[in-house]
């Protein structure tokens, strides 16, 4: 036990390790003495390997002792009363996050090494990747929401940072531009909402120590604030904090910035965009719970604004043709589908989807980093026939698909849990819709799979060697995701298992028809290309930056008319007045005496008419 | 520590430098330039070490010639102090004219020994600005303040220079008319209530029967309008984007770094600290200038196509940012103020630096003409990551702490009634989003994209620009990770003057 306590006390070290892997990195190759590729290889992993041992040392401990806490704290602003602590907050919900991100985290990391390796910015990118373990575990181990901000906005940089790591593609910039912009709303949501609720505890309640809703009191601050509040007040509130949540997830007013994050490297994909970063909303709602939990209102926006993501995503995914681009579809939809799970579920049965889908969807996306390598092209109708000639890759990639559209494996369970879960609490037309998703999902998950690796070779292949490197990450990832099969809680509605299975089934077999018979389907006109262009959500954000721009240049012209005009008037004013009186000084004599003959009259009348007019005033008066 | 050391030594390098010896040998005068400006920097951080955290008024010094007060008849002397507030100050400034003078070596190419002298009557006049304990001797050292800047603007500057140098002056100084009619007041006020003529900071006192509410509020406003022009408040903001863009390199580094902090610091000098009444009073049209300034200057920075206006524009918006946190009255707030006028003034000298290194090697700063710079430039590409990072407010780079602390201090602000300032603050926290999508405009039109073949053979920086960016960027993060090793000096400063706010 005593080794046990030695990796729950020094817990926080897992936040500060990959901080300081990160600035020996960058650090080295600034002075290019440890810019050896080696070296970066040898402090990267030797970080994520410390920081492995002790989330299953951290791990093991919560699970052995049931109600395990621990709770570190520093402080970091202290205004006064005010005070904001920073530190490591390490329960059985943060254990589960930890563990499940550091693993993905040193398994991506080790399929990087090969996968990057002729990449310039080699050094740069396992700088960026410790600079996102950092805040990631940063974020995942915060004892407040004032600690949840800060890495929440440090993991939107390294994100943005990451997706515009090819920094010469335009649209790599773009993406990369439009993910950070979308974050930041959620960001200045987030921001806004812990500022709101700090201000609720500290005009009624008095509360100081709470200001920064410590998680550890979290069930008596949330019903002190329910208590507090109008319920207009209150859903306020709740739905900034939710803005947070709902951009790093990806949800539907913006979910549209995931799509185009595919355009960084394909192992950033699998790390960031689809097991850890964008789970962080997820698991905001999961600490957040206790106080969305006292309103209904706000649990149904969650459930509501996750099963809209879920549909627009599982139906724009159905006819992409970029293998990046399903998959991204693909993890969008399965977030909407763990909001839901929370919004109508509860807490555990959402951190399992998560779990469940983070390790397969994170393998998948190796896949597909593998298969990008062999091909150099992500479009799936250049791409066939690879299972004759990488058969384990195949069998892994059908390992996730399968336990992703809920067939076997953990998907399976997760997927029946949260359907289970609907039908337990009355939500028929939840279960319904979820039930379509799973269609939609197993459709275009099996159509992936067959246009890559099943009928004839389209392309040439070139360079046919698949490393170790590049492989072993993945089985390592199978393993998992065959693992959490046993360990998962199962239902025993066999009729719920029954229905589930026959909808995927049909799908598969769906998707099979069309697949191998494609020429005999046509293309229906405006579902295609709703589908498509994703909803056209990418022409809506067009149209907001135009009148982003449009009112810019309207305020400038302001600027420029008042502002300028104002001095340009006042000095065009001086100057005239100034050629005038320079005029008239025209040298001679006689012109001054008419000057002050003219003065003097002038003078003389004035004083005339204002000596009657007072004459004039005092008589009426 | 001798104050008078501090202040009046640049003065009488700058009189050295006059002197026909130097004319011509510029080398010689950078060396002894940088040299000085590093002494009075590492001699500034001992007034740090021997600040005496537990009293308000630290180092006081009166200067006197032959035991008289200087103009002692008018109750006027030459007296200095030091609270946490300008402590801080006074180490920034030092700091950035050090700065200033190693960046010099690239941008200014004529007339060297005037050029120091100049920048050292510079720094003379905002240390005597930020030290003086006497209204009159505040008012001449903000006035004598404006000399130097505009021969720098004018005779260093490139476009218009001669016109901008002009319009600064103008602004600024017509400014200082109605700032002097607000000191006379204050004066007057004294001398009615007390008899006694003193023009002393902290001497000054006054009561309703002497100085009625409204008079205060009157001295209030014509107070405020000489620091608004400074701040820049934005209906009297115009002088700053062009006096920024048309200055040369270390001079806008100055402007932005130091100068706009002397409004704020009269604000908190004078108008919170010596007419609290009457400042409550106009408070709330105050709250809605920082709102204007924040969001306006925010949409007109992303318009513009000259890299050195964006981030001049930049600037406005992080002073309404500051101003906000002014007007929430508690000390919450007002202490992110300072530590975002702090912050700012490193990160918007950096960014200005930065700026100046591309214009120096491209010779363009238009914005549409740049990009790919990342590839001939990463050193520079990082360092202006850092600083437009810091300056969009990320956590754990130091504006994220000063621009927490403004909003929670708005927030909690119990000066108003109606929720007014809540709302205004609630949708002030946009300017997060705002200020990202203008420096990520800033950011990627230069650093991403493909690098146009002009700029195939465009250097990275060299030694004496990787010591400016690298320092100011280190300091960025440092004190973004540890920020209250700055805020245990502003906070004593500051519950000084809120305590007569209740706050």
């Amino acid at each position: 036990m005593n080794l046990f306590n030695l990796f729950t006390e020094n817990i926080y070290t897992v936040i500060l390790i990959p901080f300081w892997a990160m600035i020996l990195i960058f650090l080295g190759k600034f002075f290019s003495v440890l810019s050896s590729k080696k070296v970066v290889n040898c402090i990267s992993l030797s970080a994520a390997f410390y920081c492995l041992i002790f989330a299953i040392g951290g791990f093991v401990r919560t699970v052995t002792e049931k109600g395990f806490l621990q709770e570190y704290n520093i402080p970091f602003l202290t205004i006064g009363k005010f005070n904001f602590t920073l530190g490591s907050y390490f329960d059985g919900i943060s254990a589960w996050m930890l563990l499940l991100a550091v693993i993905i985290s040193f398994i991506v990391q080790i399929y990087s090494i090969s996968y990057m390796r002729s990449d310039v910015g080699y050094i740069r990118y396992f700088t960026l990747l410790n600079l996102f373990n950092f805040s990631m575990f940063g974020l995942i181990l915060s004892p407040n929401m004032f600690q949840m901000y800060i890495f929440w906005e440090l993991v939107g940089v390294s994100s943005y940072l990451l997706i515009g790591f090819w920094y010469k593609n335009s649209e790599a910039s773009y993406a990369a531009k439009k993910a950070f912009i979308m974050n930041r709303i959620g960001d200045f949501s987030l921001l806004s909402g812990i500022i709101l609720s700090a201000y609720i505890i500290l005009s009624n309640l008095s509360n100081v120590a709470s200001i920064s809703l410590p998680f550890s009191d979290m069930m008596n601050i949330s019903a002190q604030i329910y208590g507090c509040t109008s319920d207009g007040i209150f859903i306020l509130t709740c739905v900034l904090l939710l803005g947070g949540a709902i951009a790093k997830s990806a949800q539907f007013p913006l979910n549209n910035w995931l799509i185009d994050a595919m355009k960084g490297p394909t192992p950033v994909s699998a790390l960031i965009h689809s097991a850890t970063m964008v789970a962080a909303g997820v698991f905001l709602l999961f600490r957040l719970y206790p106080l969305f939990s006292l309103n209904d209102v706000v649990l149904n926006i969650i459930a509501i604004i996750g099963i809209i993501t879920a549909i627009i995503c599982s139906y724009s995914a159905i006819v992409q043709t970029d293998m990046k681009k399903i998959l991204a579809y693909s993890t969008n939809a399965q977030l909407g589908l763990m909001f839901l799970a929370v919004g109508c579920c509860s807490v555990t049965v959402g951190l399992f989807h998560l779990t469940t889908h983070a390790f397969a969807k994170a393998m998948l996306f190796l896949v597909v980093g593998c298969v990008i390598k062999l091909l150099n092209n992500q479009d799936i109708k250049f791409a066939g026939g690879l299972r004759k000639k990488y058969p384990l890759l195949a069998y892994i990639c059908l390992i996730g698909v399968i336990s992703l559209s809920g067939i076997l494996f953990a998907g399976f369970s997760s997927k029946e849990l949260i359907l289970g879960n609907l039908f337990e609490r009355g939500h028929f037309v939840f279960a319904f819709i979820f039930l379509l998703i799973s269609f939609m999902t197993a459709y275009y998950l099996f159509r992936f799979y067959y246009y890559i690796f099943e009928g004839n070779e389209k392309v040439q292949i070139e360079n046919s060697k698949l490393d170790y490197t590049l492989l072993f990450p993945l089985l390592v990832l199978a393993f998992f995701v065959i693992a959490f099969w046993f360990v998962l809680p199962k239902t025993s509605d066999i009729f719920l298992k029954l229905i589930n299975l026959f909808v995927v089934l049909f799908a598969v077999v769906v998707s099979f028809i069309v697949y191998y018979y494609s020429s005999y389907f046509r293309k229906i006109p405006l579902l295609y290309d709703i589908s498509l262009n994703g909803f056209y959500f990418e022409n809506i954000n067009k149209y907001f930056v135009n009148c982003y721009k449009m009112f810019s240049n309207v305020l400038y012209k302001f600027e420029k008319t008042v502002f300028e005009g104002f001095v340009y008037t006042v000095t065009t004013f001086t100057r005239v007045i100034a050629l005038v009186f320079s005029k008239m000084q025209t040298g001679n004599i006689q012109s001054y005496l008419v000057y002050s003959l003219f003065i003097i009259m002038l003078s003389f009348s004035g004083i005339l008419i204002v000596y009657i007019l007072i004459l004039y005033f005092s008589e009426v008066q | 520590m001798d104050l008078r050391l501090l202040i009046f030594s640049p003065i009488i390098i700058s009189i050295l430098f006059l002197l026909p010896v130097f004319s011509g040998k510029h080398i010689l005068v950078r060396r002894i330039a940088k040299l000085f400006a590093g002494l009075h920097f590492i001699y500034s951080l001992f007034f740090i070490i021997f600040y005496n955290l537990d009293s308000i008024s630290n180092f006081d010094t009166e200067i006197t010639f032959f035991g008289e007060k200087w103009l002692g008849s008018l109750g006027v002397s030459l007296i200095f102090g030091l609270d946490g507030l300008s402590l801080l100050l006074v180490v920034l400034t030092s700091f950035l004219v050090l700065f200033s003078c190693i960046a010099s070596k690239g941008s200014i190419k004529s007339k060297h020994s005037l050029y120091y002298a100049l920048i050292f009557i510079l720094e003379t006049s905002v240390l005597g600005t930020f030290c003086a304990k006497d209204i009159f001797v505040f008012f001449l050292f903000w006035e004598l303040e404006l000399i130097p800047m505009y021969f720098l603007i004018s005779l260093w500057g490139h476009d218009f220079a001669k016109k901008s140098a002009m319009k600064f002056l103008l602004y600024t100084f017509i400014g200082s008319l109605f700032m002097l009619c607000g000191f006379l007041m204050l004066y007057n006020f004294n001398y009615i209530s007390t008899s006694e003529l003193s023009a002393a900071i902290d001497n000054l006192n006054f009561d309703y029967e002497s100085a009625p509410i409204y008079l205060q509020v009157v001295a209030s406003i014509l107070l405020l309008l000489g620091f608004a022009v400074k701040l820049p408040i934005i209906p009297l903001h115009n002088w700053l984007p062009a006096a920024h863009v048309d200055a040369p390199t270390p001079v806008s580094m100055l402007l932005a770094g130091i100068l706009l902090k002397m409004g704020a610091y009269g604000i908190i000098r004078f108008n919170m600290q010596l007419l609290p009444d009457a400042f409550i009073i106009i408070v709330p049209y105050l709250v809605f200038f920082a709102f204007v300034n924040i969001v306006f200057a925010a949409f007109v920075a992303f318009v513009q196509t000259d890299i050195k206006r964006i981030v001049a524009y930049s600037s406005i918006s992080s002073m309404g940012l500051v101003l906000l946190g002014l007007c929430s009255l508690n000390t919450v707030g007002i202490t992110g103020a300072v530590l975002l006028m702090l912050a700012h003034g490193v990160i918007s000298a950096g960014l200005f630096f930065a700026v100046g290194v591309i214009y120096n090697r491209t010779g363009t700063r238009n914005i549409s003409q740049l990009g790919g710079l990342m590839l001939v430039m990463p050193r520079l590409a990082l360092f202006t990551f850092i600083l437009c990072l810091a300056s969009m407010g990320v956590p754990l780079l130091i504006s994220f702490p000063a621009e927490f602390m403004i909003f929670l201090g708005a927030f909690i602000s119990a000066v108003y009634s109606n929720y007014y300032i809540q709302v205004v603050a609630l949708v002030s926290v946009i300017v997060l989003v705002l200020s990202l999508i203008y420096l990520l405009r800033l950011l990627h039109k230069t650093f991403y994209g493909e690098l146009s073949e002009r700029w195939l053979k465009v250097g990275d920086v060299v030694t004496h620009e990787f010591i400016i960016l690298s320092v100011i960027s280190s300091i960025t993060v440092i004190f973004g990770i540890v920020p209250m090793s700055v805020i245990i000096y502003i906070i004593p400063a500051i519950r000084n003057i809120t305590g007569a706010f209740g706050g």
